[in-house]
């Protein structure tokens, strides 16, 4: 499905963009939008930002390297995915552990609990 | 069988009351809040991948442990209701996303590294501000 696809965009230097799509999705114009004040506030202490972006990989992503074999190249971007998909499994894992514990503490608070 | 009898004779409010015992819920009710707290983290999620464009109303959350979502829905030039739904599965060695239930493609290159930061994100905003936790950055 070439030149179709919703794409995420990238979070830039300078300011965060949003989605993009292509093709016959013609209204949903790609576009930069600055980091709103919001999103600073979750990082106001530029250290943490520091380590948040190097929890993140940072830039130092391991895109392919000019002079690598074919397989070091292959073998790195494997190593990546992983890396990516356990920082997704862990993200997912934390926010449905929160959202079950809320839902636990609001019927709780109703005087119900869940069926064993 | 006591629990009946006590159900019969008292009533089943007084059962619950002698019994220590917190009236249980079935799965809707469950489901029913488990539906408002995804809505909210949604919401939250829809700003970690920017605003979204006028007249677009978007939603990003996790559905599980291993799927996420990114539904987005406008009105085109024409007046008629389009949308379309990203689903992302992720998987060990591998992350497939479908467009509105399409055949899978592997995620890859740049947008890899766009749902990389967009989850990283998502983690930190939907525990700070639905949840009210601070999460700890390594």
């Amino acid at each position: 499905m070439p030149n179709t696809s919703p794409k995420l965009r990238p979070i830039t230097p300078g300011g965060f963009s949003g989605s993009e799509t292509s093709g016959h999705h013609a209204e949903v114009s790609p576009h930069i939008i600055e980091l709103t004040p919001s999103s600073h506030e979750v990082f106001p202490n530029p250290t943490i930002e520091l380590e948040h972006r190097r929890e993140l990989g940072g830039g130092s992503l391991p895109l392919a390297v000019v002079g690598e074999s074919f397989n070091e190249t292959s073998s790195r971007q494997q190593a990546w995915v992983a890396a990516v998909a356990m920082r997704a499994d862990h993200a997912a894992a934390t926010a449905v552990t929160l959202r079950e514990t809320a839902i636990t503490d609001r019927l709780s608070e109703q005087g119900l609990r869940r069926a064993a | 069988m006591l629990r009946k009898t006590l159900d019969i004779v008292l009533g089943r409010q007084a059962a619950d009351y002698l019994l220590g015992a917190m009236p249980q819920f079935g799965g809707n009710q469950y489901q029913k809040i488990e539906r408002e707290m995804i809505a909210k983290e949604a919401v939250v999620g829809a700003t970690v991948l920017g605003q979204a464009p006028a007249g677009h109303t978007r939603q990003f959350f996790c559905l599980d442990n291993h799927t996420w979502i990114w539904n987005e829905q406008w009105i085109d030039t024409h007046g008629k209701q389009r949308s379309h739904q990203v689903q992302y599965d992720v998987r060990p060695d591998v992350i497939l996303k479908r467009i509105n239930g399409g055949s899978p493609l592997k995620l890859g290159d740049q947008e890899l590294i766009n749902f990389d930061q967009a989850v990283s994100r998502y983690y930190h905003e939907v525990a700070t501000k639905v949840y009210g936790r601070s999460v700890v950055t390594a």
